[in-house]
C-alpha cells in the first residue's frame, strides 16, 4: 500500500459516524482548552485519556489527537480578542492581533487566522502522508542502539529546548526516570521502590503522573480565581476582504514550511516556530516598521506555523516512536493503552489506525474551520463561565477517571500526591515535559540499553561502534552543551517582542 | 540587544514573592540531594551489577547519581548566592513568566504569594477524605460529596450551586461510568446505600 492508497482507506476509517463524532468531541475539548487559560493542552488530554480504555483504538486516538491540534486553534481567540496568549505558542498572535481588534477588526483576524490555520494544518497533513511511511521504512533498520540513542537524543533535546535552567531540567528527567523504575524490574522482575505495596509492583500508574501533574495541579494554582483579567475586544464584521486573503497568501505558506520544518525536531516547541515566523514577516516585509500595530501578516504567519508544527509533530512519533512534547508523551501513551507500540511497524501492523489518524487530521481540521469561523462568537461567550467552578468540576472529573481505570483508591490517593507535587514543581519553575517524557520512556530506554548491552556481552563501548547510534549521541551531547549558544536565542526574541509590544502599545495609546 | 538578567539585589529590597521564591528553591534543590542520596543508596541495596551483567539496581543507581549530583549543583550554587555579600539574587533571572516557555500551562504565571494555599490545600484535603470514606458510603455518594466540598468550600459557592455540582457530579458518575460505560464503582457498605452501587 502506498501513502495514497493508505490515505484513502484512512478516509474510511476517519469517516465512519462515530469516528467524526469522536473528532468532533476532540475538536470541542480541544478548543475549551484552548480559549480557558486554566486547562492546558496536556491536561485536556489528560483528563479525557481514561475514557480511551473503553473506546475502540480509532476511536480513541482520533479523539486525543482532535484535542492536541484542536488546541491550538482555541488559543488565538483570546490573542485576539483579550490580549491574552491562551498558549504560549499564541503569545505573537497578540502582537498584531490585538491591534487589529482595537482598530475594530477582530471578527476579521479571528476568521482570516482560521483560514491560514486550516491551510497551515492541511498542507502539514499532505506533507506527513507523502513523508511518514518512506521514514517508518527506514526506521525498521534501527536495532536497540540505535532506539536507545534516539531515545536519549528525544529527552536531551526537549531539555535543550525549553526556556529554563538546565539543572532543572536534567533534574526532571532524573525524576521522571526515577518514577518509571517504580514497580517490578522489566528483565528479572524484582521489586524496586514498591515499599511492600503489590499495587505498585506494575508501576506507577500513568494516569496519575499525567493527570497529577498537568490537569489537576493546573486547576489548584489558579483555585480562587474567578475570572480572566483583561477587557474583551468585540466582534464585527467576520467576513474578511480580499484584500486580507490575498495579503496572507505568502505569509501562510511561509510560516506552514517553517513550522512544519520546526515540528519535525523532538522537544522543540510551537513557540518557537512562531516567533521565527513572526522574524521572518517582518523581515521579508516592505514595512516592518508597522508590524505590532495590527499587520495582517504578523497574525496569519505564526498561526499557519502553529498549526503545520503540531501537524509534523506526529511524524517522529509515527515513524520513530518518540515523542516529542508532554502532550504527545500523552497521546502516546494512549497508544500503549490501546496495545498498540507507536514506531515504524504501525505502518504495516495497524494500517487502519495510523492512516485512520492522519485522514482524520484533515476532517479534524475541517470540524475546527467550521467552529472557528461561522461559530467563533459561541467560544467567546465561553469565556464568561467562571474558571473556577469548572476547575473543580474538572478535578472530580479527574477522580472519577483515574479510579475507574484499575478501581483502584491508591490511584486516587497518588493523584493528590502528585498534584501537590506538580503545584510545588511549577512554583519552583521545574519543567514537566522532560519529566513525563522521561517517565513514558524510561522504561523502553531501560530495556534497549540492557538489550544492547546483552547483545554486546556486556560491552557499553557498543554504542559507540554503532556508527548511527553514536552519531544521534554526539548530536544528543552537543544540543546540550549547545545550549551556550542557545542563550543568544531569547535575547534576539526579547528584540521582536520588546519591538513589537512598543509599536503595540504606542497604537494603542493613539487608538484610545 | 541588552541582556534582561537582573542583577542582583539586597536581601531586604526585594519583594517578599522572590524572597520567598529564593528560599523555596534552595529548599527544593537540598529535597532533591536528599532523595538521589536515598535513591543511590537504595539502587546498591537493589545491586547495580550481578551475574547476568546489569542488575536491577543500575538505572535506579543512574538516577540517583543523576538527581543527586544535580540536587548537589543547584543547592551549591544557591547557596553561594545567597552568602554573596548577604545578597539574594532572584534565581534564574528571576522572571516567572516567559514569552517563550513551553508550558502551555497558566500555573506557570503564579507564584508562592498568588496561590491560595488554604484552598489548595482543602482541596487536596478533600480528595484525600474522599479516599477514606469510599469503602463507607460508595464510590457515588463519595463523588458528590468531594463535588459539593470542593464547589462550597474552594470555590466559595452558595449551597444551592454546591449541592447541584454534587447532584451532578454523581449522576454523571452514576449513569456515564456506572450505567453507560459498565465500569464497576466501588460499592457502600452502608445497607441504605447500596441502591447506588454499579
Amino acid at each position: 500500500m502506498n501513502s495514497f492508497e493508505g490515505l484513502l482507506q484512512g478516509f474510511l476509517v476517519a469517516l465512519t459516524p462515530e469516528n467524526l463524532l469522536f473528532a468532533l468531541i476532540g475538536c470541542l475539548v480541544g478548543m475549551l482548552v484552548g480559549v480557558l487559560p486554566g486547562i492546558g493542552q496536556s491536561a485536556g488530554m489528560a483528563l479525557l485519556i481514561p475514557l480511551t480504555y473503553v473506546l475502540p483504538p480509532a476511536g480513541a486516538i482520533i479523539m486525543l489527537a482532535s484535542i492536541f491540534y484542536g488546541a491550538a486553534y482555541g488559543g488565538r481567540i483570546t490573542s485576539i480578542l483579550m490580549n491574552i496568549p491562551g498558549e504560549s505558542e499564541s503569545v505573537v498572535t497578540t502582537f498584531d492581533g490585538y491591534p487589529m481588534a482595537r482598530k475594530g477588526r477582530a471578527g476579521i483576524a479571528l476568521s482570516v487566522t482560521a483560514i491560514t490555520s486550516f491551510v497551515g494544518a492541511v498542507l502539514s497533513v499532505l506533507v506527513v502522508t507523502v513523508a511518514a511511511l518512506p521514514l517508518s521504512q527506514l526506521a525498521k533498520f534501527l536495532g536497540p542502539p540505535e532506539y536507545f540513542a534516539l531515545m536519549v537524543l528525544g529527552l536531551c533535546l526537549v531539555v535543550a529546548l525549553i526556556d529554563k535552567s538546565l539543572v532543572k531540567g536534567v533534574l526532571m528527567l532524573g525524576f521522571g526516570l526515577l518514577l518509571s523504575q517504580v514497580g517490578a524490574d522489566p528483565v528479572q522482575g524484582s521489586a524496586r521502590f514498591t515499599f511492600g505495596m503489590p499495587d505498585l509492583l506494575s508501576g506507577i500508574p500513568l494516569l496519575a503522573v499525567i493527570m497529577g501533574f498537568f490537569g489537576v495541579s493546573d486547576v489548584l494554582l489558579t483555585a480562587g480565581k474567578r475570572h480572566m483579567p483583561g477587557t474583551m475586544a468585540k466582534i464585527e464584521r467576520l467576513l474578511p476582504e480580499r484584500k486580507d486573503l490575498t495579503d496572507s497568501i505568502g505569509s501562510t505558506l511561509r510560516g506552514s514550511a517553517i513550522g512544519f520544518l520546526f515540528g519535525l525536531i523532538p522537544g522543540m516547541v510551537a513557540a518557537v516556530s512562531t516567533f521565527a515566523s513572526y522574524v521572518t514577516e517582518k523581515r521579508v516585509s516592505k514595512h516592518p516598521e508597522k508590524f505590532g500595530t495590527g499587520v495582517i501578516q504578523g497574525i496569519t504567519g505564526p498561526e499557519a506555523a502553529n498549526k503545520s508544527f503540531e501537524i509534523a509533530s506526529f511524524i517522529p512519533l509515527f515513524t520513530l516512536g518518540i515523542p516529542g512534547s508532554a502532550a504527545l508523551a500523552i497521546l502516546m501513551s494512549a497508544f500503549l493503552i490501546q496495545g498498540v507500540t507507536p514506531g515504524p511497524d504501525m505502518f504495516t501492523q495497524h494500517p487502519d489506525l495510523v492512516w485512520g489518524v492522519i485522514a482524520s487530521m484533515i476532517v479534524g481540521n475541517v470540524i475546527l474551520l467550521i467552529l472557528n469561523f461561522p461559530l467563533v462568537r459561541i467560544w467567546v461567550q465561553i469565556l464568561k463561565v467562571p474558571a473556577d467552578l469548572l476547575g473543580m468540576i474538572v478535578i472530580a472529573v479527574s477522580v472519577v477517571g483515574i479510579f475507574s481505570v484499575n478501581n483502584s483508591l491508591i490511584d486516587v490517593a497518588l493523584l493528590a500526591l502528585f498534584s501537590l507535587i506538580g503545584c510545588l514543581l511549577k512554583l519552583l519553575q521545574f519543567p514537566l515535559p522532560p519529566l513525563v517524557l522521561a517517565f513514558v520512556l524510561g522504561e523502553r530506554i531501560e530495556s534497549s540499553f540492557r538489550q544492547t548491552l546483552v547483545f554486546s556481552q556486556g560491552n557499553p563501548m557498543t554504542f559507540l561502534t554503532h556508527p548511527i547510534a553514536a552519531t544521534i549521541l554526539a548530536i544528543a551531547v552537543a544540543s546540550i552543551v549547545l545550549l551556550k549558544v542557545r542563550r543568544r536565542r531569547p535575547r534576539v526574541l526579547d528584540s521582536v517582542i520588546s519591538t513589537a509590544s512598543s509599536n503595540s502599545s504606542s497604537n494603542n495609546r493613539s487608538s484610545s | 540587544m541588552t541582556d534582561r538578567r537582573p542583577a542582583p539585589v539586597e536581601a531586604t529590597d526585594l519583594p517578599d514573592g522572590a524572597r520567598i521564591y529564593a528560599i523555596a528553591d534552595l529548599v527544593g534543590m537540598l529535597f532533591f540531594l536528599v532523595l538521589g542520596v536515598v535513591v543511590i543508596i537504595a539502587a546498591v541495596v537493589l545491586r547495580p551489577t550481578n551475574a547476568l551483567g546489569i542488575g536491577p539496581g543500575m538505572f535506579p543507581l543512574v538516577s540517583g547519581v543523576l538527581i543527586g549530583g544535580l540536587g548537589l549543583v543547584g543547592t551549591v550554587t544557591r547557596l553561594a548566592r545567597i552568602r554573596r555579600a548577604g545578597r539574594i539574587e532572584p534565581v534564574d533571572g528571576g522572571h516567572l513568566h516567559s514569552p517563550v516557555d513551553e508550558s502551555e500551562t497558566p500555573g506557570e504565571d503564579e507564584t508562592f504569594i498568588s496561590v491560595n494555599w488554604l484552598r489548595l490545600g482543602l482541596a487536596l484535603a478533600l480528595i484525600v477524605v474522599f479516599v477514606v470514606v469510599t469503602p463507607i458510603l460508595g464510590f457515588v455518594p463519595a463523588l458528590a460529596l468531594l463535588a459539593f466540598g470542593l464547589t462550597i468550600l474552594v470555590a466559595r459557592r452558595g449551597w444551592l450551586t454546591s449541592v447541584l455540582v454534587g447532584i451532578g457530579t454523581g449522576a454523571l458518575a452514576y449513569y456515564g461510568f456506572g450505567i453507560f460505560l459498565n465500569i464497576h464503582l466501588t460499592g457502600s457498605s452502608l445497607v441504605f446505600l447500596t441502591w447506588l452501587d454499579t
